[in-house]
């Protein structure tokens, strides 16, 4: 079972999180570039979700190969830093962001003024203070943005607010994307997210990964212009069908990449139905104490005994059972031991250090049995900050993911330069 | 319930497994050495854990065994399984036999309390001494028809919990005609009403108020024939905010001015936070103090700051907050007095009184005490012993089944109670 998708909390994040990697940034600026692309200079009709998606696909193989690392902004702009050996490549992808958006007034000229309005490239070494006075403005702007929202002109924002959400999600049209999933095929919308063990400045150590089908892309693919949040009665029953998809890929599955030690997200009918009891045969007795299975907590309300059969049933069979979801709204009200979960999800929000407040929360995250929690959604150095405090030491969230990435691309550095003291060396 | 008549043989076979089980009974009556049966009488069990799911799961504590053993398993319409077996051993089918209990723990069929003992969850035929008792077992169910679930018109028995009635799962293109039928009728021959009383200190029963519902069955006979509505909680809880406009557009007729009593409609959050109850609001107008508004504990904590936020805008103008749907576990895992409503709606279970411990009562005693006991209301009360195990805690407030039977006695000794002024003629 997914959650449904939320657009709060993550507007001002990438902002956060570029300001808080160029401030690490600061011992190793040396042969590092940066490009702003400013899309949002775009016509409107030029800058939808996708067209901003595929304009950051357009760094993927870069990404990929960890030469840079991307941030997509809240007014649309990318923001890329990358190592200076990498600035052909990142030329190319210019190219054909050039080449996406053609039609747009913005790129018809090619004169070099056109040319600094659509990018700009600075040295991270040589204009570091530059850079930087850039994004804590484009912090604080984000912040503002976000703060004023509501107040000014309400009526059109919220029409427009409306238009960009789209039409909530009907029985009917429902109904069809149930059916579209049949036979879709969602491989490519599977994204992996690590849930690591994080303790003072040492380097995160991956547990496990959570394995979702990614609903923003499911939506932009399957039903575009539906806003999924809207009736979450119905979302919950299109998760059930990706249950079931999510299964079938997991039982079928060769890939190596999705062995080891993972997490699904699934709904408690799911975990009764005969599709799990197929997906329980077709995996090893081994694997199934990798597997941990996480659940809603809106589902155990649906129906406790549901919820405690296939628990117990999950249990024996020896799968992990975790409770996603607790929000500071929510935790005062979870026993995890009377539960009988291994382990719970505790949503960062930033209101959990303001509204539950740091004693509150220490008392709450012992009480749950302090390495049994997860903090997840941390997109910024101040989630984990504030786990820490709470004893914390489970995370998970784009935050970390870019720890993972920076740690992968320093370890090969690493063993770049000493293969190049020692060629001799082998790995 | 096809799902449920299978057997695990591994063998494709299209007769039912009761044909099949007095087959291999005929074949074994002459080699009955080492050879034993264990019946699960799952068919004992209370409704709500005898679902297809319950009984799919139970069935497979025994895979290891099937593969380990010369053991067969059969699983009868009724629910029951029944395990053929040839020499394994008595702990190896404990042992397996014990996930089952583990999982219905919350069961009497597996406690050994007072009145427990018809309830045994397994009986075992020795065929070298008992085969003709087992015969007679197998026997029993040539005629026997299979059992469907009835249809229950218990509002306290929360929504969706009256609507598992047998028929096609409902899928999201069924729903979205529902939906539109819906939108089109009007309901109002099919709102029940059903009364919350309190038991005073002299035993007299005073209306707290009644909750007017849209019976559900009523809902699936008229628009969903052959749909099972209660079969997926998700596309049900859809249904029941369709339901809500419609029952909100006519109640909303009603004089509240002339309302004799207080009444309770059972609501979606999101119903109470949208368009149709602002609506409903400018007829309630200065009434709302007669009307009490329950919202089902899934939704509440599904979105604890929607409700917080709904229950203020309700308590700001006057309504009251009811959360309903709960029951003991919930109680036990999950406190919720914290959610300062002024009403707890827990849902009575026979495995209260039947199988409870002197600890669990007072247990339960802390719980109903956390809640507050004004605050409490027992709801399912289907027996006189629930209303006496309920004083024995404290609580005073009822609804279900049995109340409704107290209820219409008085009603018919004295002509209304106290606290209900409706005309008489009304109630007819």
């Amino acid at each position: 079972m997914a959650t449904p998708p939320t657009t709060q909390n993550n507007v001002t994040t990438q902002e956060a999180l570029l300001l808080d990697y160029l401030q690490r940034l600061d011992e190793q600026k040396d042969g590092r570039r940066a490009v702003h692309v400013h899309l949002s200079e775009l016509q409107a009709q030029n800058r939808r979700d996708h067209h901003i998606r595929m304009a950051s696909d357009a760094f993927d193989p870069l990404i990929k190969m960890q030469d840079g690392q991307l941030f997509i902004l809240k007014n649309a702009d990318l923001f890329f830093i990358y190592k200076s050996d990498s600035h052909n490549d990142v030329e190319t992808s210019i190219l054909k962001l050039r080449f996406i958006f053609s039609d747009d007034p913005l790129l018809e000229s090619e004169s070099a003024k056109a040319q600094r309005q659509f990018r700009t490239y600075y040295s991270v070494e040589r204009d570091f203070e530059k850079i930087l006075s850039i994004v804590r403005r484009m912090v604080h702007t984000a912040i503002q943005e976000d703060e004023e929202e509501p107040e000014v002109e309400t009526g059109r924002n919220s029409l427009r607010q409306k238009q960009d959400k789209g039409e909530p999600l009907s029985p009917r049209v429902l109904g069809r994307v149930i059916q579209a999933l049949q036979s879709a095929d969602l491989t490519n919308m599977v994204r992996r997210q690590f849930i690591c063990g994080l303790i003072g400045k040492a380097t995160p150590q991956p547990l496990f990964s959570e394995l979702f089908i990614s609903i923003s892309d499911l939506r932009e693919t399957l039903m575009p212009g539906v806003d999924l949040g809207a009736r979450k009665w119905l979302f919950n029953h299109l998760t059930e069908t990706l249950d079931r998809r999510m299964l079938s890929m997991l039982g079928k599955s060769s890939d190596r990449s999705i062995t080891g030690e993972i997490s699904v997200n699934l709904n408690v009918s799911t975990l009764l139905s005969p599709e799990f009891m197929q997906f329980d045969d077709s995996i090893v007795a081994s694997m199934r104490g990798s597997v941990v299975v996480e659940l809603q907590k809106v589902d155990i309300f649906s129906d406790i005994n549901a919820f405690m059969c296939a628990r117990d049933f999950a249990k024996d069979r020896g799968y992990r059972i975790c409770i996603d979801g607790l929000t500071h709204e929510t935790i005062p009200f979870v026993n995890r031991e009377r539960l009988g979960a291994d382990l719970v999800k505790v949503v960062w929000t930033p209101e959990l250090p303001t509204e539950l407040g740091k004693q509150k929360t220490i008392e709450l995250v012992k009480s749950l049995g302090a390495s049994r929690v997860i903090l997840c959604r941390c997109d910024n150095g101040e989630s984990i900050d504030f786990g820490h405090d709470v004893s914390i030491s489970m995370f998970q969230g784009r935050f970390i993911e870019n720890l993972i990435a920076e740690e992968a691309r320093r370890r090969e550095l690493e063993m770049a330069r000493r293969r190049s003291q020692n060629p001799d060396l082998i790995e | 319930m096809a799902d449920t008549t299978t057997t695990l043989t591994g063998v494709s076979d299209t007769r039912s497994p009761e044909s099949r089980l007095r087959d291999h009974v005929e074949r074994v009556e002459h080699a009955r050495g080492d050879r034993f049966a264990v019946v699960l009488n799952l068919s004992k069990l209370r409704p709500q854990n005898r679902q297809p799911h319950h009984i799919r799961i139970a069935s497979r504590s025994f895979d290891s065994l099937l593969n380990a053993a010369d053991v067969q398993l059969y699983i009868l319409s009724t629910s029951d399984l029944v395990l053929m077996c040839k020499g394994p051993r008595v702990d190896d089918v404990e042992y397996a036999i014990n996930k089952v209990r583990t999982l219905f723990q919350n069961d009497p069929i597996t406690r050994s309390g007072k009145g427990g003992k018809s309830y045994e969850l397994t009986t075992w035929y020795d065929f070298e001494i008992e085969f003709e008792d087992f015969k007679d077992y197998v026997a029993k169910f040539v005629n026997s028809p299979g059992g469907l679930a009835q249809i229950s018109e218990d509002a306290s028995a929360g929504q969706g919990a009256g609507a598992s009635i047998a028929g096609q799962p409902l899928d999201a293109f069924s729903l979205a005609k529902i939906d539109d039928s819906l939108n089109r009728t009007r309901i109002g021959d099919m709102i029940r009403e059903q009364a919350a009383v309190i038991i005073g200190a002299d035993g007299t029963e005073q209306i707290l108020f009644y909750e007017n519902f849209v019976s559900v069955g009523q809902i699936q006979q008229r628009f969903a024939p052959g749909f099972n509505l209660g079969s997926n909680i998700w596309l049900f809880n859809h249904l029941t905010e369709t339901i809500d406009r419609r029952l909100l557009r006519t109640i909303e007729q009603d004089d509240f001015n002339l309302l004799p009593h207080n009444i309770s409609l059972n609501l979606n959050i999101s119903t109470v936070m949208g368009k149709d109850f602002q609506r409903f609001e400018d007829s309630v107008a200065e009434h709302t103090g007669k009307i009490i508004i329950e919202l089902q504990q899934m939704d509440v904590f599904s979105d604890i700051p929607q409700f917080r936020k709904a229950r203020n805008y309700l308590k700001d103008r006057g309504y009251g907050v009811l959360i309903d749907g709960l029951c003991q576990q919930s109680l036990w895992l999950f406190n919720p007095c914290d959610l300062e409503a002024d009403y707890y709606k827990v849902g009575w279970g026979i495995e209260y009184s039947e199988t409870e411990s002197i600890e669990d009562h007072d247990e339960l005693a802390d719980l109903v005490d956390g809640v507050g006991k004004e605050r409490f209301i027992l709801a399912r009360t289907d027996s006189e012993e629930a209303i006496r195990w309920a004083l024995t805690l404290g609580v005073r407030r009822f609804q279900g089944f049995f109340i409704d039977t107290l209820v219409n006695r008085q009603i018919e000794k004295e002509g209304k109670l106290p606290g209900d002024h409706r005309r008489t003629e009304q109630v007819h």
